[in-house]
């Protein structure tokens, strides 16, 4: 039987952090925020906190046994098998036994959720059957629930934003499904939903999306990913001489739903009008892409002016020190977003950052306080925000310090907590959340619900 | 007047009997068309044949000579014993003498050709071209007659007992063919396919259609013809043209059998109107036939267990699944909910019946995965054969532990943990109703079934139909229970004795239509009703499916049942087609009590438990 870490502390709240992917498998913004809030946890005198990733890509599962401990003494790891995408459905015949059995030998007080992808929704029912007592958070990170188009609420074909769900409209996306076929999907997943105690949103945009599809307001709260506790070496930071160009970086994954092309043509509007003073550097990685955008992408840099440098993927252990070269961060994303890592990230270095003006990003970023919007999808607004900006050195100066100041919000003191003050920092408010769900309960029954919403 | 026969016998080759002797001289004419009237020791054979005149000079002036040839099927009458001749001064007989020998086959054809046929004319040549007539010898002869007529059997299906039934297509030229005869050992049947069902064939008109010069399209058919089948005889047609000639198609046994068999009888047909009712009285027996043929064999099943469910379930809940094997999942975690308390587990047992071999496998594997997900006890009984819904069911039903049962369709998902138990609350509460099921949404939360009512549809000659009131509408907020005539076999819920007694679902009905109307009515010939309870609302997904011509063997197929459920109850229906068929919504006041006895049997059923 996999061992926990030794009980040491009898009174310790037990949490189950259980994540979609691990950072060791995988490197994405949502298996990260898993980990950094489980890592924080971790640290925490009067907690005992255990991790739960998943892995698609490579077996770490042994014979007869598909939750292994390959890492670390409190880390597990499911192999995902038989999954079905439609609906998330669990096939796996092991999964059910080895999770039930993890449960039961961790008795987790909180089991939290992020994500449900590759656990399957019926991991839920599996955590309430177990451990009755236990509370149930999940955090989302994406539309999946609602949108099958990889859960972008973008239209497969046109790409174009969409805003709400439903039967008709997704099947008009997915002519393969039927209407009757999305209400199956959208029946299994909000049957097993209504498991979870608790959601919580990284942003207040997709908590409203949420609750339009049908959870319950009143249980969801927006609280914002944990940033990882990193300590920093502070790196000479970049400070644009008067004169000299202005850097704007790009990092993350280069795709078309990430706005490659509208800041290419932003890069090629800006050279055509002999703006040399605005460079553009590429950060990120696109083997994974299809074939026919990795092409265009690279015939496209290759053809681009001087004003656009691609450097290639980097390390995410190299964040800090990339981001120290340039002057402004954008994401240029022409889907909504949820709460971009990349964001906290440029913050964390002092960067402001200049995105679309829709959805998630556009929440994180507060115009003229950390950052500027411009038209999604248009890139002569991108353009024109970055000309502003360049002529306007002092107002740059601002935002990176307003950038700094999100920051330190962001990473919060938990000590606050502890002295019974309003934390606002993401880690003070989990552990808040925590501490108010396990509170004796109000006399009434808890509320039941189904999703509510006209199909 | 009498003469003699010297020598006579069967001929297989002609399909008659024929004679060689004489007649007095003092009878009139004798050669042409004749009725004759041939009297055997087991038999008389009376008919209309053709008599030849031949030279004799042995006979001198005392008589002259005589051939005749009388056709017919029957070769098992033993000794001649006399031959008349309606003749033109009347009639003229030949007895049988101790001289006169019985010949067969080739020797008695030998003995005919020998003699001297006169006058030469049209009788001595049409009996000279009889005589040349060839012997079926297991090859197909039609070939040589291609400027005249062209003509397949693509299938020979058997049909009952010893009948079968041809699907084929003829296209003549004029002035076409005499007649067909299907021989089969010694039996020959006199078939004529213009009596079988047309079928369009475009497919012959563009091969043969020019060199025919026709342009019929109708040159299908389907041919039933029962009883002609000799048993480990092979069979085949024999073809005779306006000329006299003969040509010969084998018929090789269609290796197709029950579904397939019907498939292929019903894949060309599309009547409308008035046709539909002549070609169901057409064919409908011997779909009939061919689907009994299905039934009668033996249907192996076997029964994987997962979990142990309740050892004296409320009620047993049978679903048939056939194609998406995958609702299952989706309806098994809806039946589950609530966990190792739920509901559901502890009281009722949940049987699958996989009639759909191909999905066996994956039906199994899903069923281990559902087991230990959701831990709810499952009966998988698994067909070996596709069987349709009926059989399905009833396989099921056998099976069924439960005091009552649930017939459910797999693409029927319930919402509410506790639909179940309300619908069984209704036989306590209703002693007079037998049947419940309850109100049927679409997705989009439009009503699916509410109640089955009749509408006759003048484009299948007026038949009854199942109607469906509401479809497709917002349903009325309305917690009642309705009667109707019948309601769906998508979820009806009724003791199991009842469905017992009633012999569960008639299989009669092909793969999967009305046999739950049917239902319904017996059990109200039985005395119970059919009710809706509009407070249980469950979704019934309708896949809308691809419209293609191969599927109008399905929509035939539909027209079967209705042809069988319309000769069962339309005369019925109709005559109570002013009241009692028009939908009641009325709340459970509406519903009259039984007769006593009827209602002691209906507490049974519901105490049954």
């Amino acid at each position: 039987m996999l061992s926990p870490a030794e009980d040491t502390e009898g009174e310790a709240l037990r949490v189950l952090v259980a994540s979609h992917s691990h950072p060791r498998v995988q490197n994405g913004g949502s298996e990260v925020a898993s980990y950094s809030l489980f890592d924080r946890l971790r640290q925490r005198p009067g907690l005992r906190a255990s991790y739960l990733g998943c892995s698609r890509t490579a077996s770490f599962a042994r014979a007869g046994q598909s939750i292994t401990q390959p890492f670390e003494r409190d880390e597990y790891l499911y192999t995902v098998g038989d999954f079905e995408w439609f609906k998330f459905a669990n096939r796996d015949t092991a999964f059910a036994r080895d999770f039930r059995a993890l449960l039961r030998n961790l008795r987790p007080q909180v089991v939290h959720f992020h994500h449900y992808i590759n656990f399957g929704m019926e991991a839920f029912a599996h955590v309430r059957e177990v451990l009755p007592d236990a509370k149930l958070i999940l955090t989302l990170h994406e539309f999946l629930a609602i949108c099958h188009q990889q859960g972008q609420m973008v239209t497969r074909h046109q790409g174009q934003l969409c805003r709400r769900s439903g039967q008709v409209e997704c099947s008009r996306c997915f002519p393969e499904f039927q209407p009757a076929d999305f209400f199956l999907r959208e029946t299994y997943i909000g049957h097993f939903l209504r498991h979870v105690h608790h959601f919580i949103s990284p942003s207040r945009f997709l908590a409203e999306r949420y609750v339009a599809w049908g959870l319950p307001a009143e249980r969801i709260s927006v609280i914002e990913n944990v940033p990882a506790a990193t300590v920093r070496p502070s790196p000479a930071r970049r400070v644009r001489l008067p004169g000299s160009e202005l850097r704007a970086g790009f990092f993350g994954q280069i795709s078309l739903l990430k706005g490659m092309q509208v800041l290419l043509d932003a890069a090629a509007a800006l050279e055509g009008e002999r703006r040399h003073d605005i460079s553009f550097q590429i950060h990120g990685d696109q083997t994974n892409q299809p074939a026919a955008f990795q092409a265009a992408f690279l015939s496209q840099v290759e053809k681009a002016g001087s004003n656009v440098v691609f450097h290639g993927a980097y390390a995410n252990a190299d964040i800090d020190a990339l981001m120290t070269d340039v002057d402004v961060v954008l994401v240029p994303s022409i889907w909504w977003e949820n709460s971009p890592v990349v964001i906290q990230e440029a913050f964390r270095n002092g960067v402001p950052v200049v995105c679309s003006n829709i959805g998630g990003m556009a929440e994180k970023v507060v115009p003229d306080e950390t950052g500027l919007h411009f038209g999604v999808g248009s890139p002569r607004s991108l353009a024109g925000v970055l000309k502003a900006l360049a002529d306007d050195p002092d107002r740059l100066a601002r935002l990176a310090a307003g950038a700094a100041r999100e920051c330190a919000r962001l990473e919060g003191s938990v000590d606050e907590l502890d002295a019974g003050l309003a934390a606002t920092d993401p880690l003070g408010a989990h552990l808040r959340l925590y501490r108010d769900l396990r509170a004796p309960p109000p006399p009434r029954p808890a509320p039941r619900f189904a999703l509510s919403r006209e199909p | 007047m009498s003469g003699c026969v010297d020598v006579h016998g069967y001929a297989p080759s002609t399909g008659s009997w024929l004679l060689c002797g004489w007649a007095p001289a003092s009878s009139g004419a004798l050669p042409g068309r004749r009725h004759l009237t041939f009297r055997f020791e087991r038999g008389v054979l009376e008919g209309e044949g053709l008599v030849a005149g031949t030279v004799r000079d042995d006979l001198g002036t005392r008589g002259r000579g005589v051939v005749a040839h009388l056709p017919s099927s029957d070769q098992s009458l033993g000794q001649l014993v006399s031959a008349e001749i309606d003749g033109e001064a009347g009639p003229v007989t030949l007895h049988a003498t101790s001289g006169t020998v019985q010949a067969e086959g080739p020797s008695l054809i030998e003995t005919l050709r020998a003699q001297r046929l006169s006058p030469p004319g049209t009788e001595a040549g049409l009996f000279r071209s009889i005589l040349q007539r060839p012997a079926f010898e297991g090859r197909d002869t039609l070939d040589r007659f291609e400027d005249q007529f062209a003509f397949r059997v693509d299938e020979a299906i058997s049909c009952g007992n010893s009948g079968l039934l041809l699907n084929g297509w003829l296209m003549t030229a004029p002035p076409g063919l005499r007649g067909m005869r299907l021989r089969s050992g010694s039996r020959s049947t006199p078939i004529d396919v213009r009596d079988g069902l047309r079928v369009a064939r475009p497919d012959v008109v563009a091969k043969y259609g020019d060199a025919l010069r026709s342009r019929n399209a109708g040159c299908g058919f389907v041919l039933h013809v029962p009883d002609c089948l000799e048993p480990g005889a092979s069979s085949y047609l024999e073809v005779e043209t306006v000329g006299g000639e003969i040509g010969f198609l084998r018929l090789v046994p269609s290796r197709l059998r029950g579904l397939g068999a019907i498939r292929n009888v019903l894949a060309n047909l599309s009547p409308r109107y008035d046709e539909v009712q002549r070609t169901f009285d057409a064919i409908g027996p011997a779909v009939t036939l061919l689907n009994r043929d299905r039934l009668d064999a033996p249907r192996p099943s076997r029964e994987i267990r997962f979990g142990t469910p309740p050892e004296m379930p409320l009620c047993s809940v049978i679903v048939p699944l056939y194609g998406r094997i995958d609702y299952m999942e989706v309806q098994v975690a809806l039946l589950a909910q609530g966990g190792a308390q739920g509901r559901f587990r502890a009281r009722h047992e949940l049987i699958y019946v996989v009639d759909d071999p191909g999905g066996a496998d994956a039906a199994c594997a899903l069923a281990d995965s559902l087991f230990r997900r959701f831990g709810l006890p499952l009966r998988l009984l698994l067909l070996e054969e596709n069987m349709g819904f009926a059989p399905a069911c009833n396989v099921g039903l056998a099976a069924a532990q439960g005091g009552h049962v649930c017939f459910l369709n797999s693409d029927v998902f319930a919402t509410e943990p506790d639909w179940l138990d309300r619908l069984l609350d209704d036989f306590s509460r209703h002693p007079s109703v037998g049947i419940v099921g309850p109100l049927l949404l679409f997705e989009d939360g439009t009503v699916q079934h509410q109640g089955m009512r009749y509408e006759a549809l003048p484009e299948f000659s007026h038949w009854l139909f199942p109607a469906h009131p509401g479809k497709g509408s917002r349903p009325a907020p309305s917690r009642a229970l309705s009667l109707h005539p019948a309601i769906t076999g998508a979820c009806m819920v009724m003791p199991r004795q009842l469905a017992h007694d009633l012999g569960g679902f008639d299989e009669s009905f092909v793969i999967g239509d009305f046999e739950d109307s049917d239902l319904c009515l017996r059990a109200r010939e039985a005395g119970v009703a059919s009710a809706v309870d509009h407070g249980v609302v469950l979704y019934h997904l309708e896949r809308k499916s691809q419209a293609s011509a191969a599927e109008t063997w399905r929509m035939n197929v539909t027209l079967y049942n209705a042809w069988l459920h319309q000769g069962r109850w339309a005369a019925r229906l109709a005559a109570e087609a002013d009241a009692p068929l028009r939908d009641r919504n009325p709340g459970p006041e509406a519903i009259t009590p039984l007769p006593a006895a009827q209602a002691q049997r209906d507490a049974a059923w519901a105490t049954r438990r």
